[in-house]
C-alpha cells in the first residue's frame, strides 16, 4: 500500500480481538454493546480454524478475549475454545489476556488462568462511590461482588491489571482514585476517560474536567509512583522517545483485528463488532469459518473503510502536532462521534491523547522552571 | 511553540523524570516479573519504540 511509506507505518497482525460471548451478565450504564443480552457462545470450530490460521503469523499474537463478559461463558466452554491454541501458547507463538468484570471469577477460573497464563485485567471504576456505573441488570451495584472476584485471585497468586472509566463520579478524585488501586493490588492500571457511544447512556466529561484529572493524576502518581500507570507509560515512553536523538520511523501499526462469536473477522476497532455500517457492509472482511487469515488480511488492504480511514490518518499526520503520538486517532470514534471515518480530532483523541500529553508535558516544563 | 519543539527544549527533564520513575516503579513492579501469571504492562517500561504492539495499548484502552 503506498500509504505506508514513508511516515505512514505499515500494518501487521499482533492483536487478535476474540469474542466467545457477547452477553455480559451486568449491564454498564456506559456499555457499547447493545448485543450484551444475547447468550449465543462462539463455537469451538471457529477456534480450530482460527488457530490452523495463526499457525504461519510472524509474531506472537495476543489473543484479548473481550466484547462481551469472557467468564459468562463458563470455564468448560472456555477451556474448549482455548484447547485449538494450546500447542501455539506452548511453543510461544500466542499468549491469552482476559478483560472481566470480575464478578464471575471463582477458585476454579484461578486455575484455568494458571494453566494458560492468561493475563487477567479487571474492569472497576474505582471503590462503590465511583464504580455506580457499573450495576448488574436490577440495577445493583456490582463493587462487591467484584472485590470477592479479585481477592479470589489474590488468594491464589494470580496478579492482575484493572481498567478503571473515568466517569464523572470519579474525575475530580484522582489521588482517591489511585490509592484505591494501589490498595487493591493492581500490577498496572489504566485509566480511560469516558466515552459516550453505541448503546451507552451517560453524561460525556468536559476538556477542562479530563484535563485537571490527568494533572491531578499524574501529580498523585508522582508522590506515589507505586503502580505502572498505562496512560503515563504511553506520554512518557514518547516523550524520552521523541526528546532522544533517534527518532525514526514509528513502530507498525496494528491490524487490531476482532473476530466476533459468529466468526465475522473485522480490522481497526474492536467495537465495529456492535457498529452497523451501511456503506461498510457493517466493516466485516470476511468470516474465518470460510477464509483464512490471510485471506481476510489481503481483503483488509483493499477494503473501503480501511482506505477511507488512512485518507482521514494521513491528514491527522498532515495537520496535527500530536500524531506521531496519537497516530491518527480510533476509527470507530471517528465514526460514531462524526459519522465519518475518515475525519480527523474527535472527544477521544482530544481527552484520551491530547489532554493526557499537555498535562505530563506542562508538569515537567512547570519542574524545569521552578 | 508546537509539540516537538516544546519536546526539544525539555530533554533534560524528561530524561531526568523518566530514570527517576523508572526507578522508583522498579522497586514495586520488579516482583511481578518473577510470577508465572505476569499482566505484561508490568514489566516493560518505556522503552517506546521496543513495544511490539503500540495499537494494543489502545486494543485495550479501549476495554471497559
Amino acid at each position: 500500500m503506498d500509504k505506508t511509506i514513508g511516515h505512514f507505518p505499515r500494518f501487521s497482525l499482533r492483536t487478535l480481538v476474540i469474542q466467545p460471548t457477547s452477553f455480559c451478565n451486568i449491564a454498564c450504564r456506559y456499555c457499547y454493546l447493545s448485543s450484551r443480552h444475547n447468550v449465543r457462545r462462539m463455537s469451538p470450530d471457529l477456534c480450530e480454524r482460527l488457530a490452523s490460521s495463526l499457525a504461519q503469523a510472524e509474531h506472537v499474537i495476543d489473543l484479548v478475549w473481550h466484547c462481551g463478559e469472557p467468564l459468562a461463558c463458563g470455564v468448560e466452554c472456555l477451556e474448549t475454545l482455548f484447547a485449538p491454541f494450546e500447542p501455539l501458547r506452548r511453543r510461544g507463538s500466542i499468549q491469552h489476556s482476559i478483560q472481566t468484570n470480575g464478578t464471575l471469577i471463582s477458585g476454579e477460573w484461578c486455575d484455568f488462568f494458571k494453566k494458560y497464563e492468561v493475563a487477567v485485567s479487571i474492569s472497576i471504576d474505582g471503590p462503590s462511590s465511583m464504580n455506580l456505573d457499573r450495576v448488574d441488570r436490577r440495577n445493583r451495584d456490582t463493587t462487591e461482588r467484584c472485590l470477592e472476584g479479585i481477592a479470589k485471585l489474590k488468594r491464589h497468586g494470580i496478579s492482575f491489571n484493572t481498567i478503571s472509566v473515568i466517569t464523572k463520579r470519579s474525575v475530580r478524585h484522582a489521588e482517591q482514585l489511585l490509592d484505591f488501586l494501589i490498595e487493591l493490588g493492581t500490577a498496572s492500571a489504566a485509566f480511560n476517560v469516558l466515552e459516550v457511544d453505541g448503546a451507552a447512556t451517560i453524561e460525556q466529561l468536559s476538556d477542562v474536567e479530563v484535563e485537571d484529572f490527568w494533572a491531578d493524576l499524574y501529580l498523585a502518581w508522582r508522590k506515589k509512583p507505586r503502580v505502572m500507570i498505562r496512560e503515563f507509560r504511553h506520554a512518557l515512553g514518547f516523550l524520552k522517545f521523541a526528546a532522544g536523538d533517534k527518532f525514526l520511523d514509528l513502530p507498525n501499526r496494528d491490524w487490531l483485528m476482532s473476530v466476533d462469536v459468529a466468526g465475522n473477522v473485522r480490522v481497526l476497532s474492536p467495537e465495529f463488532i456492535d457498529t452497523k455500517s451501511e456503506i461498510y457492509a457493517n466493516f466485516i472482511l470476511g468470516n474465518i469459518a470460510t477464509s483464512s487469515l490471510a485471506e481476510v488480511l489481503a481483503a483488509a488492504e483493499n477494503s473501503s473503510y480501511v482506505l477511507d480511514y488512512l485518507d482521514g490518518v494521513d491528514d491527522c499526520a498532515k495537520n496535527c502536532e500530536y500524531y506521531a503520538f496519537c497516530r491518527g486517532g480510533s476509527a470507530s470514534n471517528k465514526i460514531s462521534e462524526t459519522g465519518s471515518i475518515g475525519a480527523t480530532e474527535t472527544t477521544y483523541c482530544r481527552q484520551a491523547k491530547k489532554l493526557l500529553m499537555e498535562a505530563v508535558l506542562s508538569r515537567l516544563e512547570e519542574g524545569m522552571a521552578a | 511553540m508546537n509539540l516537538l519543539a516544546r519536546i526539544e527544549m525539555s530533554k533534560r527533564e524528561i530524561a531526568k523524570h523518566v530514570d527517576s520513575t523508572e526507578r522508583s516503579l522498579s522497586n514495586f513492579s520488579g516482583s511481578h516479573a518473577e510470577s508465572r501469571n505476569v499482566p505484561r504492562e508490568a514489566v516493560d517500561m518505556f522503552d517506546w519504540p521496543a513495544w511490539d504492539s503500540w495499537d494494543a495499548w489502545s486494543a485495550r484502552h479501549k476495554s471497559r
